[in-house]
């Protein structure tokens, strides 16, 4: 189904002709959408960056980090979505294993030496 | 219903969970920033962010229907919706057990009520004490912990 579905999509123009449908204007809502959450991304991330480098104890490094990692994942589907490739696609859930990976080791590090200021 | 009306309902939702997931997003580092204190930080920031990567994973599927991007889409919806809230929550015991105070208006600490009533207190599981041990300290019956009681039971 989603294969026959995906083939169908390639010729998606040649059937808007054909049928006489505008389905246009729903991709290029889409990619405005998209422009407006890659600068919101990054205002969210800069934001990130100064909670991780002003945090006043280490915890508050630790989820900085953990939510940076998470938004640095969205920030891929974004290019996913934007350069219409599946190549992209596999660092996603890479990506989301070593955040969590790091979580951990941040959180054993915390309860083992993370004494507060 | 063509391959035209697929494609164009595909875009509309895909706009609709980006947006979505955009406003979650966007609203858990507000809270990351605004909020007094670190549990307070991760109470704002777990849910909002597993939730704005859902509404961004919903919209990859929606844009393109291909069997690819769903099967790596649904596993990693289920990795993040298991793997970031238990992140947290280590995050959270383990400043909680370095000794990070809360903000001066918390209400309650029930987990450092419990710490000081002894309730976390468990002894070890009885398989795991080897019989020199066991026979030198036999296991006392404490009457007033009802986790005790229950265990002797």
């Amino acid at each position: 189904m989603m294969f026959t579905l995906a083939q169908h999509v390639e010729h998606a123009a040649e059937a808007a002709v054909a049928a006489d449908i505008d389905a246009t204007w729903a991709r290029s809502l889409l990619f405005g959408v998209v422009d407006v959450g890659v600068v919101a991304l990054f205002v969210t991330i800069m934001w990130c960056l100064y909670r991780l480098l002003r945090g006043p104890q280490l915890v508050d490094r630790a989820i900085a980090a953990d939510t940076l990692g998470l938004q640095v994942v969205g920030l891929v589907v974004l290019l996913t979505i934007k350069l219409e490739s599946l190549m992209y696609f596999d660092a996603v859930l890479i990506m989301s294993i070593m955040g969590f990976a790091s979580t951990v080791a941040f959180a054993q590090y915390i309860a083992r030496h993370g004494k507060p200021v | 219903m063509n391959a035209t009306h697929i494609h164009l309902v595909g875009d509309l939702l895909a706009a609709i969970c980006l947006s979505f997931g955009l406003f979650f997003m966007v609203v858990g580092v507000i809270g990351l920033n605004r909020f007094p204190d670190a549990y307070g930080r991760l109470h704002a920031t777990t849910k909002c962010v597993t939730l704005g990567l859902l509404g961004f994973l919903l919209a990859a599927i929606f844009h393109r229907l291909h069997l690819a991007i769903f099967t790596k889409a649904v596993m990693t919806i289920i990795f993040v919706f298991i793997a970031n809230p238990v992140g947290s929550h280590m995050i959270a015991k383990a400043a909680h057990k370095a000794g990070y105070k809360l903000w001066d208006k918390t209400l309650s600490d029930e987990l450092a009520e419990d710490r000081e009533s002894g309730r976390l207190t468990q002894p070890p599981e009885p398989h795991l004490v080897d019989e020199a041990t066991r026979a030198a300290n036999p296991p006392a019956a404490d009457v007033d912990d009802p986790i005790s009681m229950k265990r002797a039971m």
